[in-house]
């Protein structure tokens, strides 16, 4: 049973289609990244899921539940924050969670362990306005996780945070992942979401580019260099091997891209051809990497 | 989720808010020195008429008579400021997005709307407490003796229905705004813009029509000021009233009938709480 499903989601302003038929799935206990550029529609999509925003079109399940009544008990067992972080301002640190708490109908002894959690003891009777954007992140965080929630959803965590402040965030991240739970997070910053998603969908202009496992995305656009002392022989036999999709000789070096990421096995082959390699890497590439060309290809396509 | 909780969590926000606070003392304090004044100057004259100084009699505040106009007071006075804290405390949460997180963490949108009514309530009952105990007060010291007639009359009870009426009219108003507009500033400004501009120049409009004439009787805010108005409970007070109008050349006040007067007011005040729920409803947060 999928955490999230969605089919067809749809949101439209008048004549601006903000999310256009998004389907994508989130299965337990995964930390599911949901990548695209400022603008995309990432929080709208969000806010679709949450209940904030009115859908257009398309349906939305969470926790198997559908329609109104099922879908506002399954969001009991959700944690989130959208945007900015979103408090009293004249409240302070626990004052604000203790409305939180009340609303998730959570014991107020709770309060203490989430703060706890996120290192904001110290400071949980100052007021919320005169907490640091990084505190005022982790106070959201804490209230996210008041009430034990199974999936936590995150909008662009990390924003505006310092390195050590994201590096923060990302191990409070971690660690609901390591309770087993499942996090679904919304960002633009690709290198954070490859060090914390295990899978990801891409979305861009409301439209959804790609979705599937990091190591799947990336694995799935490999490439191997490798070197020998007769490269014209080492390019033959690269070139026969199945796994591969193409080959070229650059800077000494012959690059393959392979459809798998399984080394061994192309040196097992080339050994047997009496073929000793010199050098063997991989290249991986990056969410970036992938990020990139599939926003170029989309918009190359567009422009077609 | 229990009404209990809904109120518990509006109640645990609203005692911390400064608006609050400051909103009830300004009405408090303003009710205060009104009634302060009219029992300070009748306690002098009575002062000076025992000297032997020769000024008009003061009627005073000696209850039950007081509460007349210690219910105008709080059912205008009160409902500006009721209607002003209203605004601030349901307004501002927009900007905050205080409301699209409270929907986040588990309440519906009827769960979020239903915690403000039962605000609303509360503000009411709290306005209204205060307005009765700050007149009330003074009156209280100005009667002398048990008055014959008891501390508070049958009509009395009638008005003071009629004042929560007003204040939950007021109340009703000022929430449509605060939800329509989504700012504490935009509400305010527009609400005074309703109350002092408006409503007066559409009614100036209309009863140049022949055929409308009467219509800005109608008028909310107008129905929501009589609501508090002895006159409209009590046949001896209206025609004493109107008798001097006419010794003073003046067209007689014209009464409306009181179950219209009520049906209207509670008419009003839920025509603004509908059309506030249905523009919550259909918007996005």
């Amino acid at each position: 049973m999928p955490i999230i499903s969605t089919q067809d989601l749809t949101k439209r302003y008048g004549g601006l289609t903000a999310v256009d038929h998004i389907t994508f799935k989130v299965e337990p206990g995964q930390v599911f990244g949901f990548l695209g550029p400022n603008g995309s529609g990432k929080t709208t999509t969000i806010g679709m899921l949450l209940g904030i925003i009115n859908r257009t079109d398309g349906e939305i399940s969470l926790f198997d539940e559908t329609g109104a009544h099922g879908l506002h008990a399954a969001r009991q067992r959700i944690g989130a924050t959208l945007e900015s972080p979103n408090f009293y301002p004249d409240l302070s640190g626990y004052d604000n969670l203790s409305v939180t708490a009340r609303i998730k109908r959570v014991d107020a002894s709770r309060i203490g362990t989430a703060l706890d959690a996120v290192g904001l003891t110290p400071r949980k009777t100052d007021l919320f306005r005169k907490y640091s954007l990084g505190m005022k992140q982790r106070l959201a965080l804490a209230a996210a996780m008041l009430g034990d929630p199974e999936l936590i959803i995150l909008d662009e965590p990390a924003n505006g945070l310092d390195p050590e402040g994201m590096h923060e965030i990302r191990e409070i991240i971690l660690g609901f992942a390591a309770a087993g739970k499942t996090v679904f997070l919304s960002s633009h910053l690709l290198h954070e979401v490859e060090r914390t998603c295990t899978h990801v969908a891409i979305i861009k202009q409301g439209r959804l580019l790609a979705q599937g496992s990091v190591i799947a995305l990336a694995g799935g656009n490999a490439s191997a260099s490798l070197q020998a002392p007769d490269l014209g022989a080492l390019e033959r036999e690269v070139r026969s091997y199945e796994n591969t999709v193409a080959v070229s000789i650059e800077d000494g070096f012959v690059v393959a891209n392979l459809r798998d990421t399984d080394l061994a096995s192309l040196n097992r082959f080339l050994t047997q051809r009496n073929i000793f390699v010199s050098h063997l890497s991989l290249h991986r590439q990056s969410l970036e990497d992938i990020f990139m060309e599939l926003t170029q290809d989309d918009a190359t396509g567009a422009a077609a | 989720m229990r009404i209990a909780n809904l109120l518990g969590i509006e109640l645990f926000k609203t005692i911390r808010r400064r608006a609050f606070w400051v909103t009830l003392g300004g009405f408090a304090f303003l009710l205060v020195v009104q009634f302060g004044m009219i029992w300070y100057m009748h306690k002098r004259q009575a002062q000076r008429i025992g000297f032997g100084a020769i000024a008009p009699p003061s009627p005073g505040l000696d209850l039950p008579n007081a509460w007349s106009p210690i219910m105008g007071a709080t059912a205008t006075l009160g409902g500006f400021f009721i209607a002003v804290c209203v605004i601030l405390l349901v307004a501002a949460e927009f900007p905050w997005r205080t409301t699209r997180q409270s929907v986040i963490d588990g309440l519906s949108k009827e769960q979020y709307f239903g915690a403000k009514l039962l605000l609303c309530g509360v503000l009411i009952v709290t306005f209204a407490v205060v307005g009765l105990v700050a007149g009330g007060t003074f009156a209280f010291l100005d009667t002398a003796g048990t008055p014959a007639n008891g501390w508070i009359t049958a009509l009395d009870w009638q008005m003071l229905g009629g004042t929560m009426l007003a204040l939950t009219g007021y109340t009703a108003l000022a929430l449509f705004f605060a939800f329509a507009l989504r700012s504490s500033g935009s509400a305010l400004g527009v609400t005074l813009l309703y109350l002092v501009v408006l409503e007066p120049l559409i009614a100036t409009a209309v009863h140049r029509v022949d055929a409308l004439q009467n219509a800005p009787r109608y008028f909310p805010t107008r129905v929501f000021s009589e609501l508090s108005a002895r006159g409209q409970y009590d046949a001896a007070s209206r025609g004493g009233l109107s008798i001097m109008q006419m010794a003073r050349g003046m067209q007689p006040q014209e009464f409306f009938d009181t179950r219209l007067l009520v049906a209207l007011g509670i008419g009003y005040a839920l025509l603004f709480v509908a059309a506030t729920y249905g523009l919550f409803r259909s918007r996005d947060l």
